[in-house]
């Protein structure tokens, strides 16, 4: 294959297969939308998530390969790329599934949606591979100015344009303050890719300079994860959304922002390097604070949104640990809130089509017309929670011991201290579903996309905390590929 | 790097990126905001072309960073133009104090 072309690109489009073939997807939906008639439209989503399990399929091995740099140290393939591959292919299945039975999509617009939905995946897949400033800055802007359009997709509803108009302001703010930070890197070390940045980094030392551009940079990032004081558009954006790209946002988004995070300071910044409390002090705030303002919340997309950023918090907290254990930590804290977040929404969706409504005091007596589907809801709150016997538990496990073993006690001791908190919340939900007199009637009857979402999370939900041996095997080998690739 | 010069356009960036945050924060119209946001990028333009000409970057970099950042720029404006006026029919103002139905 690709004989005509010199060596080091033909490998480079060997190693990037899974990205290529997502891109070549975009171009099939696009043309699959000229084609189809009106009525078969909705088509178009099943036919981009086939391509999309596809692809996850074809970005499988790239855990269990070496890591490379292709394209002259642009791009890098490794394990930790491989894993938030699946992540983010996973989350736009599970997405692109639940779209199906979204009812206030148009069915004349499924098709521009469904296209832009597999490009972001594509500027996400090249988001957790980005090893140059250049690239990484191209990437997220590309992640960025798709998800723009996808959260004001619904024109006619006022709620969705402005809170695309939001994310869009503190979005290009948050960029635009993240390329100068990236300017100031360029300079002090004369190179953008981030093999050379290491190589100056280990010759002469950090900089004062370097810091600060390094902090700058963090701007964005956190503005991609929802990092507090960064998060202010989380909630106005994942309200004003379809259901469906608030789901894919809060989980996809967020998992190749922490891959950047995670992959740029485990590669520029030696471990000695003082800026793990100002992070650690960051981390503790964004935990504290989406889970006390989350407390107040009635709409049941706000409140997932302020859970969601209270869980990057945990994240952060396995991140600044730092080590292998610190990374694993991060992995499958980042994999069990997929499988939990997505069962979330596919069920908040399943009762917006019923009710019309995101208000968790229309969940009020759920249990009693719908006794097994609250039953897999309260599953996926007590793992949101950090409840065993679920994946969310094992993840909190995981972050928290992680702080104990590299010293950072009191961090360990503000998470506790949060989850506890974080139950309070979620057991409203619970007493509305559970305790209250029931308002809705007959049944829900989600479709069979609804309840394949549900099943299978609740099944990878149970299955992660239950048997864990083999997925905590795989974490620890990516994060240790990952320290060993970058010098650590 | 001991150059008067350079630290004259390193400062006068560092002055024209304070200007843009200065704008983004007292702005109440949402042009405003964004052609504050297009200060700060041209900010970071400066710097780049700055360090390119008065210290060894490798591969002309500090050109090259800059033709992406204003090919960017440009079509992450066209982007939030599109959505402010999406919301200008709404709204009828692109006011952001107008923009209240989404809050806490």
């Amino acid at each position: 294959m690709f004989q005509f072309l010199p060596i080091n690109i033909s490998q480079g489009l060997i190693a990037i297969t899974p990205e290529l073939f997502v891109m070549g997807l975009a171009f099939v939906v696009i043309i699959a939308d000229l084609l189809l008639p009106l009525s078969k439209k909705r088509r178009i989503l099943d036919l981009a998530a086939f391509g999309l399990v596809v692809a996850l399929i074809l970005s499988v091995p790239n855990i269990f390969q070496p890591a490379k740099y292709v394209f002259n140290n642009m791009l890098v393939v490794d394990p930790f790329s491989g894993f938030f591959k699946l992540i983010i292919l996973g989350s736009a299945i599970f997405m692109l599934l639940m779209s199906r039975d979204y009812k206030p999509l148009p069915d004349n617009k499924i098709g521009e949606y469904s296209a832009l939905v597999v490009l972001v995946t594509l500027g996400m897949m090249l988001m957790a591979g980005a090893s140059d400033l250049l690239m990484l800055f191209l990437t997220i802007e590309f992640a960025s100015i798709i998800f723009f359009i996808l959260v004001g997709f619904l024109r006619q509803d006022v709620k969705s344009g402005e809170g695309a108009v939001k994310y869009f302001l503190l979005g290009a703010f948050s960029s635009a303050v993240f390329v100068y930070g990236a300017s100031f890197l360029v300079g002090v070390t004369g190179a953008s890719n981030f093999a050379s940045i290491q190589q100056y980094i280990s010759a002469h030392g950090v900089t004062p300079l370097f810091i600060v551009g390094l902090l700058l940079m963090l701007v964005g990032f956190g503005f991609k994860i929802a990092l507090v004081p960064f998060h202010m558009w989380a909630p106005d954006a994942y309200e004003g959304a379809p259901t469906p790209v608030t789901a894919f946002l809060s989980v996809a988004s967020k998992a190749a922002g922490v891959a950047v995070l995670v992959r740029t300071f485990i590669s520029l910044l030696p471990e000695n390097a003082n800026v793990n409390l100002i992070l650690g002090v960051m981390a503790a705030i964004t935990m504290t604070v989406g889970n006390l303002v989350a407390i107040t919340q009635n709409n049941v997309k706000r409140l997932l949104a302020y859970s969601g950023i209270a869980h990057v918090g945990y994240i952060m907290v396995g991140f600044i640990a730092y080590g292998v254990f610190g990374i694993e930590a991060v992995l499958i804290y980042t994999l069990a809130y997929l499988f939990t977040n997505m069962g979330a929404f596919a069920f908040a969706i399943a009762i917006y089509n019923k009710t019309g409504s995101d208000d968790i005091r229309d969940y009020a007596g759920m249990s009693l017309v719908n006794p097994l589907l609250s039953f897999v809801f309260f599953i996926f709150l007590i793992s949101l929670a950090g409840v065993p016997p679920t994946a969310g538990f094992l993840g909190k496990l995981l972050v928290l011991a992680a702080a104990i073993d590299s010293g950072y006690i009191w961090l360990a001791i503000i998470g506790v201290l949060n989850s506890v908190v974080a139950l309070y919340f979620y057991a409203r939900i619970a007493y509305y579903m559970y305790f209250v007199e029931p308002k809705m009637k007959e049944p829900i009857k989600p479709s069979g996309a609804l309840k394949l979402i549900m099943f299978v999370s609740l099944f990878m939900v149970l299955f992660i905390c239950l048997f864990p041996q083999k997925i905590i095997e795989i974490a620890g080998q990516v994060s240790l590929i990952l320290r060993t690739f970058n010098g650590l | 790097m001991n150059n008067l010069f350079f630290y004259t356009i390193i400062i006068v960036s560092l002055f024209i990126f304070l200007i843009g945050v200065y704008g983004v924060l007292t702005r109440r119209n949402a042009i405003g905001i964004l052609m504050s946001i297009e200060i700060m990028f041209n900010a970071a333009n400066i710097n780049l072309v700055a360090f390119n000409k008065f210290m060894a970057l490798e591969e002309s970099i500090g050109i090259i960073f800059p033709i992406f950042i204003i090919t960017i720029a440009a079509a992450e404006t066209a982007v939030g133009l599109a959505l402010i006026l999406s919301i200008y029919r709404k709204v009828k103002s692109v006011y952001v104090e107008k923009m209240d139905l989404l809050k806490w």
